[in-house]
């Protein structure tokens, strides 16, 4: 599991913030906590989704997507997509788990890739699980299993020899950096269309306002709230304009500290918001956020603190410190070992 | 970090961007890749125009059952079901096809609940209308569209 640690070379100035963005040599243990949380989530969020029922509808349904179509796969029996779901959550379970992680998360993407992207060809391609497929590829193509994982453990009880611990690595810095260019592509994309197709009149016009009656009519929001917010049609406005401003800069995210503190936490809260007064579930896509907290660095402000060491000394005999435990399984901090 | 490494991000970068772009570009839907449009195009009248599908009860002479709710029509729900028939109805080659369209929602009901699995009572056909709705600020006439139209009917 070691890599080369040095950042890649590049020319220029522009050329060096690239690189540096991609491929800043990072520990990979806040890749290991967001795979963790994403792979649990997603076992979550589809642990009663049940997709054999496509099996099942007539192929009157049947307006396959570009994906399908290219790809020239079917839909296929009621019997094969129980066999395949089963395979889906047991690949997300081990990734989640970091066991065979390569092969679990390879094996997680291909399946979420047909299986999620199966009910769009019957009739209508909804938007809430493209990120999450997009998430799971670029999770197959990474290293995240190369800490707090079972092939973490099991590598270092089957070694007779030296142990290397990997180290840090640009390895563990572009899959959390792709992740966040994919959510701002997309939030970016939203905001876009918003314009492309209705331009200032979204925001200025009584939008808002007659979309969440409609909603009451036609959908199942969470709440009533959206009648009473209805009512206020300069709030409705407020916050049609906070929305496409949230959504058109949240690339900034990507290169700035306080706009991540600032639109990261933001667009959650808008999403929460839509599924209260609006209807659509964003749960895939709030479980993609995991990767934009420093999971490293609030380990060790927590771990740090003096109610965790008071814990540690109420919690934990002395022979097994907390710090043992961890470094177990993370190999930037395995003790090293002399040939 | 290997040169090779760093090529097949560079790749992936390069697949997820112009993926994106070519989507946005478009307004077209290439899933994963999408525009993300929902909810893009502004309303503007008071009123609501939509298809809605009801089951015919075979229980209470003349009673309907409105069947929006997911437990009614799996593995669809109406947020996919509805556009699915919307589509078999605006396409003059595809129009014929509608009644097939609800006779297999009528069938997977009833097969469903025949085998336990879904709790309603028994269907004889399946009607879908289009429903129109005046808008009250406080939703009052939810229950009481303005005008109700046959679209298509399967019965058995």
């Amino acid at each position: 599991m070691s890599h080369p640690t040095a950042a890649p070379a590049a020319t220029g100035a522009a050329g060096g913030r690239w690189m540096r963005f991609w491929f800043e040599p990072a520990s990979p243990v806040n890749l290991g906590v967001c795979r963790i949380l994403f792979f649990g989530g997603l076992l979550w969020i589809y642990r009663d989704v049940d997709f054999s029922g496509w099996g099942a509808v007539s192929g009157v349904f049947w307006m396959p997507s570009w994906l399908f179509t290219t790809l020239n796969l079917p839909a296929f029996p009621a019997g094969t997509l129980v066999i395949l779901q089963g395979l889906w959550r047991a690949a997300l379970a081990t990734s989640c788990l970091g066991l065979a992680t390569r092969l679990s998360t390879a094996v997680a993407f291909a399946l979420a890739l047909y299986l999620l992207g199966l009910p769009h060809n019957f009739g209508h391609q909804l938007h809430s699980d493209g990120l999450i497929v997009t998430v799971l590829g670029i999770l197959a193509l990474s290293r995240c299993g190369d800490a707090l994982s079972l092939d973490r453990l099991l590598a270092q009880a089957w070694s007779s020899g030296e142990r290397r611990p990997a180290g840090r690595s640009g390895e563990y810095t572009w899959p959390v950096r792709t992740v966040w260019l994919t959510m701002a592509l997309v939030f970016f994309a939203a905001g876009v269309s918003k314009l492309v197709n209705s331009g200032a009149d979204w925001v200025l016009s009584d939008n808002l306002a007659i979309m969440l009656v409609q909603k009451v009519y036609y959908d199942s929001p969470q709440t009533s709230w959206g009648l009473t917010l209805a009512q206020y049609p300069w709030l409705c406005r407020f916050l049609m304009g906070v929305t496409l401003v949230g959504e058109l800069a949240y690339p900034l995210a990507l290169v700035s500290r306080r706009a991540r503190w600032l639109l990261v936490p933001s667009l959650v809260l808008i999403q929460v918001g839509i599924r209260l007064v609006l209807g659509p579930d964003f749960k895939a896509f709030l479980v993609s956020n995991v990767f934009w907290v420093p999971w490293e660095r609030l380990g060790s402000r927590i771990s740090g603190s003096s109610l965790a060491r008071r814990l540690r000394g109420l919690a934990l005999p002395r022979r097994f410190p907390l710090e043992t435990q961890v470094t177990k399984l993370d190999p930037a901090r395995s003790p090293r070992t002399t040939s | 970090m290997t040169k090779r490494r760093v090529l097949l991000v560079h790749g992936l970068l390069a697949l997820l961007i112009g993926g994106s772009l070519f989507a946005l570009l478009s307004q077209r839907e290439y899933w994963p890749f999408s525009p993300y449009s929902m909810y893009s195009e502004t309303q503007r009248e008071r009123r609501l125009t939509r298809l809605w599908v009801f089951g015919v009860r075979q229980d209470v002479p003349g009673a309907e059952l409105s069947l929006h709710e997911h437990r009614y029509i799996r593995p669809f729900y109406k947020s996919r079901l509805i556009p699915a028939l919307g589509r078999l109805e605006r396409d003059p080659r595809r129009r014929i096809l509608l009644h097939r369209a609800l006779e297999d929602v009528l069938d997977r009901y009833e097969e469903r609940r025949a085998r336990g699995r879904l709790r309603g009572p028994p269907l004889v056909g399946i009607r879908l209308y289009r429903l129109e709705w005046e808008l009250d600020p406080r939703a009052r006439n939810v229950n009481r569209p303005t005008r109700r139209t046959l679209v298509a009917e399967v019965t058995r």
